[in-house]
């Protein structure tokens, strides 16, 4: 039995604008087990940056705690100072970011930007930092380590810089991965060696990570447990096998119909509508005034978590026992047949 | 919890192939021009710089009508007499400042006698000591020669320039010491003829009768020619009024003209000439650049090598040998200005006609079947009229600091114009003395370029859209 | 640009000896003058040709024509004023960087708090008022109104001899200090907008996932990427410590190369004129060379090009 290396209960961020205050999360809650991938997937606008961004204490200022907690190793990350989370942050934390040339600095060398991660928080000395670097840069698959310390980002690829980041990520040795998007500002087909590397890396080095993306895609590829997240809440959380091929909340079946697929010539499902203002946060549901499966009671009042398994858990009031059944549509219908076809 | 739910909510709310539409836009949309106003409104600073700029705006439109005094024009000695004077305003004056005194320091003897006369009653406000007034030989008071008073410095200028010059007891003593015979009252002896004498003792202008003299008509001797030799109040006979009447709102300059007019006429004239080199910058600029833009290729080069020699030519080079062979009127200066102040105008209309070319958002345009001049007007125009505009209102007060920089140098130098500069420049010289002249023409120009230099950025920050839905 | 160095420099000389009153030969000097220096620098001859002699006159015998006023060779009178500016730019030159660079970056740092709205406050007064105004106030308050300066106007050589090293150096606190705060507010406004700019930049937020802390981060990444810009400036700045500028010299009295460019100007001295604006040009032609350079020096996008991609 795995044991849980992060746990966030109930979290609650808010944002001062000039618009009012802007509601980001609403009582997240989900763990993480070492060694296992999260994904975390949801719109833009859903909170899962701001989640990942809380668990990082790298919220922006106009950020207001409205409460929860997300403990890690006995502490509560959200009651850290400034001085005590540095220490957690780059050397058992860590987060790499969806846009590697703006993520590096254009004008330091790479290799200087990935040694001093080890430099400033293990105060190793400069040479054995630079040897360290390069060790570091070939395990990631960059060739040639040894000139390249002294080259500049834009000197790289897209693929190429990712990589650097990821090293510098991991070079003090985090047991946490936060990978915010980390594929969607790639070509496809770099995608591919940039997933596979994660994945590598975890297994060498028994990491978590979290993933968080908005492409289903590539969540079937990495993911052990996945979180689907709409408008600051956790709509669905369950294993990667139960949230693809037996969902249950109507926000997760429109996703996967949504997804082109290749079998059909059906025409395209998208959603319609746009996910909600969140200085206004509605009333029930949020997902309601989109949702095709709606009940009266949606709009009036918030669904809990209904368990569906011990692992599987979903939050509509379609699992009520009171509540109809309704058929999930065509699209993950055929997602479910065709599960004795995929390989994993 | 969950059995407390009403459960005859849980039907479902929706027919099963019902369509679920986008709900319509519930805000309105804001154009590009409502946008950038609301952000400009946000921006106090610039606001109240823009209502600075219209105070200034219209006083310079209507300041110089707003003093009637034509005296410099009509009669310029008469007018030097009245130089120097320190700024008087009505109502405010009995607040304590802008009341017309002064803090002087003169011989003990003159000042002694002025305030015994019956003419220099009242100008000695302050700062006579008491023992000087008993005895002017007081003994504490021997070997001082000079005493610091506080005067109403208008009656005080018609007192010696009317009454008894400065001079007055420093030249007896000269006669007596030198043996010479020069009059003490040489600059206030004014001689006139029978008429002028009947004309100015009707309208009570002269003070007092120092001799008269006889001489004989050559046409009548019987009738003999009288010359009067008087001392004419100078306030009467000039300005028809008395000093205690006269106010100078910002005082007067050394030739006697009125500083406040003075100062909005030279803004007026640097205002008028910024606008005429903005206007013919923009066109030239404009014009030049869309040529450039439109053609391309070798007529693009040809431009760029000109443009690139007329901006290495520092201005200053450009004004001082414009100025040596033509000399120092208006459109020298104008066009010193638009030598090399096209080229901004040149940059943009360039820059408008690529984009016009090659951008994106016009492409899409075309596509969906836009013609040209939609195309310039509606996506196009928004963005040079934002650059235009904000280049307008930063443009104007960098000209105006250029000209009065340089007419304080006295490289411009106007025959028959003023400058605010040129006045901060006689300001400078006399500041010890008269400070007034220093001050404000240099307030005037420290408000009107920062007033400006706020709204200038308070409009570019207002029309730029990457600023939209920013805090 | 060396070419538009060469025609710039042309169409002076050319302008200059066009205007009317170029020949007339000074009273005093008769007509023995006229003559030499008609055949030294081809008066009679077409322009072109005589712009020739002058550059010829230049590199044979170091003269750049001869000034009516001071009745030596120009260069002699121009160069030998050189130190005098220098001595009274130099000091503010060193003294406001720093102090510009440090301001910027508190403004940027503490934005929309108290210091931020002073700085930026002090910034806007002094950008917008003009120079000379400040100047002159700044005499007319400190020396006329309070008494707090000597004099004011720096001492003169005698004055130096007779009053001593300690009062004429007194002299140029005031200039000094007025210098210096009008050329801070230019810098500090350009740093505290880039930085502003750097510190939203995501390569921050690398760094401070990283591990560093917020000090950290912003003085080894963002503040290094704020001041790149302008390095070139700074260095640029160096060379123009030469050239006095006019307003200060004239309202300090400060004998130095732009007080001679007045006196050029209203004695009509053409050859100092031709001399002041072409050094002018290569003051300019040597800045720009520099700041090209120092680009390289310091971008390293532009040092090393596209490079290799892999």
């Amino acid at each position: 039995m795995a044991e849980k290396i992060l746990e966030v209960k109930d979290l609650a961020i808010s944002f001062k604008t000039q618009y009012g205050i802007l509601h980001a999360i609403r009582g997240v809650s989900f763990d993480l087990y070492k060694g296992e991938t999260l994904a975390i997937v949801g719109e833009s606008g859903s909170g899962k940056s701001v989640t990942s961004r809380a668990i990082m204490g790298l919220l922006a200022g106009n950020s207001i705690y409205e409460g929860g907690s997300i403990m890690y190793r006995g502490r509560d990350l959200m009651q850290l100072n400034e001085e005590l989370f540095h220490e957690i942050r780059g050397t058992k934390i860590s987060m790499i970011f969806q846009d590697p040339m703006s993520s590096l600095n254009p004008i330091i060398p790479v290799g200087k930007q990935i040694a001093e991660a080890l430099r400033y928080k293990l105060g190793m000395p400069e040479e054995m930092a630079r040897k360290k670097a390069i060790e570091l840069m070939e395990s990631v698959g960059i060739g040639n380590a040894d000139k390249r310390y002294k080259q500049y980002p834009f000197q790289f690829s897209g693929g190429m810089r990712q990589r650097i980041v990821i090293s510098i990520a991991l070079a003090n040795n985090a047991e946490i991965l936060i990978c915010d998007e980390p594929t969607t500002a790639l070509d496809v087909t770099i995608q591919g060696q940039i997933l596979e590397l994660i994945n590598n890396l975890k297994e060498q080095r028994n990491l978590s990570v979290i993933f968080i993306t908005h492409d289903l895609g590539v969540v079937a590829n990495v993911a052990d447990r996945i979180a689907v997240m709409y408008a600051g809440q956790i709509v669905e959380i369950g294993t990667a096998e139960e949230v693809f091929y037996n969902p249950k909340h109507p926000y997760t079946w429109a996703l996967l119909s949504s997804m082109p697929n290749l079998a059909t010539s059906k025409k395209l499902d998208a959603i319609s509508g746009t996910p909600p203002n969140m200085i206004y946060p509605p009333k029930g549901d949020a997902f309601a005034p989109r949702n095709q499966y709606a009940l009266e009671l949606d709009f009036e009042e918030q669904p809990p978590m209904f368990k569906v398994s011990d692992t599987h858990y979903a939050a509509t009031w379609l699992l009520h026992p009171d509540a109809p059944k309704v058929e999930p549509p065509l699209a993950v219908q055929r997602l479910k047949e065709s599960r004795g076809r995929v390989k994993k | 919890m969950i059995n407390n739910v009403d459960k005859n909510k849980l039907i479902l709310i929706r027919e099963d192939d019902e369509r679920i539409t986008d709900l319509p836009l519930e805000t309105k949309e804001i154009g590009y021009y409502k946008d950038s106003w609301n952000r400009f409104k946000k921006n106090r600073a610039s606001l109240a710089a823009f209502v600075i700029i219209c105070v200034i705006f219209f006083f310079i439109l209507v300041g110089p009508y707003m003093k009637k005094y034509d005296l410099p024009d009509r009669d310029s000695t008469a007018a030097s007499r009245l130089g120097y004077l320190t700024p008087r305003i009505p109502g405010i004056e009995n607040l304590g400042i802008f009341d017309g005194t002064k803090t002087i320091t003169r011989g003990k003897q003159f000042l002694h006698h002025m305030y015994f006369s019956e003419f220099g009653e009242g100008i000695i406000l302050e700062g006579m000591p008491e023992e000087l007034i008993e005895d002017i030989n007081h003994p504490d008071y021997e070997n001082v020669s000079e005493i610091t008073v506080k005067v109403d410095y208008y009656k005080y200028i018609n007192y010696i320039t009317s009454y008894m010059p400065e001079r007055y007891f420093g030249i007896i003593r000269e006669n007596e010491i030198n043996g010479t015979y020069n009059d003490p009252l040489g600059e206030v002896r004014q001689t006139l003829t029978k008429e002028k004498f009947d004309e100015y003792m009707a309208k009570n202008y002269i003070i007092d009768i120092l001799a008269i003299k006889e001489s004989v008509n050559p046409n009548n001797p019987d009738e003999p020619y009288y010359q009067y030799e008087v001392r004419i109040n100078q306030f009467l006979s000039s300005l028809n009024q008395l000093p205690e009447d006269t106010y100078f709102w910002f005082g007067t300059t050394s030739r006697g003209h009125d500083l406040f007019t003075e100062i909005w006429t030279g803004a007026r004239i640097s205002l008028l000439m910024a606008i005429s080199v903005l206007i013919i910058n923009t066109i030239v600029g404009l014009t030049l650049g869309a040529m450039a833009g439109y053609y391309g290729g070798v007529l693009d080069l040809l431009f760029d090598r000109m443009v690139e020699i007329v901006s290495s030519i520092p201005f200053l080079s450009v004004l001082t040998l414009l100025i040596l062979r033509y000399g120092s009127a208006l459109w020298v200066i104008v066009l010193a200005f638009t030598a090399t102040g096209w080229i901004g105008a040149y940059y943009t209309g360039r820059m408008q006609f690529y984009r016009f070319k090659n951008r994106e958002y016009v492409l899409a345009a075309r596509t969906l079947g836009a013609s040209d001049a939609r195309i310039m007007f509606k996506h196009i125009f928004p963005n040079t009229l934002g650059l235009i505009v904000t280049g307008y209102a930063l443009a104007i007060p960098a000209f105006v600091f250029a000209e009065a920089s340089y007419a304080f140098l006295g490289i411009i130098n106007y025959s028959n114009a003023t400058s605010v500069g040129m006045l901060i420049q006689q300001g400078q010289a006399v500041m010890q003395v008269h400070s007034h002249l220093l001050i404000y023409p240099s307030l005037y120009i420290a408000i009107l370029m920062i007033a400006f230099n706020l709204f200038g950025n308070g409009l570019r920050d207002a029309f730029n859209p990457s600023l939209r839905g920013v805090e | 640009m060396f070419i538009t160095f060469i025609i710039t420099v042309f169409l002076f000389f050319m302008f200059i000896k066009l205007i009317p009153d170029n020949y007339v030969p000074p009273i005093f000097q008769g007509n023995d003058w006229y003559e030499i220096n008609r055949i030294r620098e081809g008066w009679d001859k077409p322009i072109i040709v005589q712009f020739f002699y002058w550059v010829r006159n230049i590199f044979v015998d170091g003269s750049f024509g001869f000034s009516i006023i001071y009745r030596r060779d120009v260069s002699s009178v121009y160069f030998g004023k050189i130190p005098a500016s220098v001595k009274i730019n130099i000091i503010p030159y060193f003294l406001s960087i720093p102090i510009a660079i440090t301001l910027g970056i508190i403004a940027a740092l503490k934005k929309n708090k108290i210091a931020d709205h002073i700085i930026s406050i002090m910034i806007m007064v002094f950008i917008s008022v003009p120079y000379f105004v400040v100047a002159v106030l700044s005499q007319f308050v400190f020396y006329f109104q309070l008494g707090w300066a000597p004099s004011h106007v720096i001492a003169t050589a005698s004055e130096f001899a007779e009053r001593g090293l300690a009062y004429g150096l007194s002299t140029y606190i005031l200039p000094v200090i007025v210098l210096t705060i009008t050329a801070i507010p230019g810098l500090a406004r350009n740093v505290r907008a880039e930085l502003t700019e750097q510190l939203t930049q995501d390569y921050m937020l690398l760094a401070r996932s990283k591990g560093l802390t917020r000090r950290q981060a912003i003085f080894r990444h963002a503040l290094k990427n704020a001041l790149v810009p302008f390095l070139p400036g700074i260095f640029i700045g160096i060379i123009g410590v030469m050239s006095g500028g006019i307003i200060t010299e004239q309202i300090f009295r400060v004998d130095g190369t732009g007080r001679l460019y007045l006196a050029a100007f209203n004695g009509r001295d053409y050859a100092l004129l031709m001399l002041i604006n072409t050094f002018g040009q290569f003051l300019f032609l040597l800045s720009a060379i520099v700041g090209d350079l120092s680009y390289t020096l310091f971008d390293p996008r532009i040092r090393v090009g596209s490079g290799k991609l892999s």
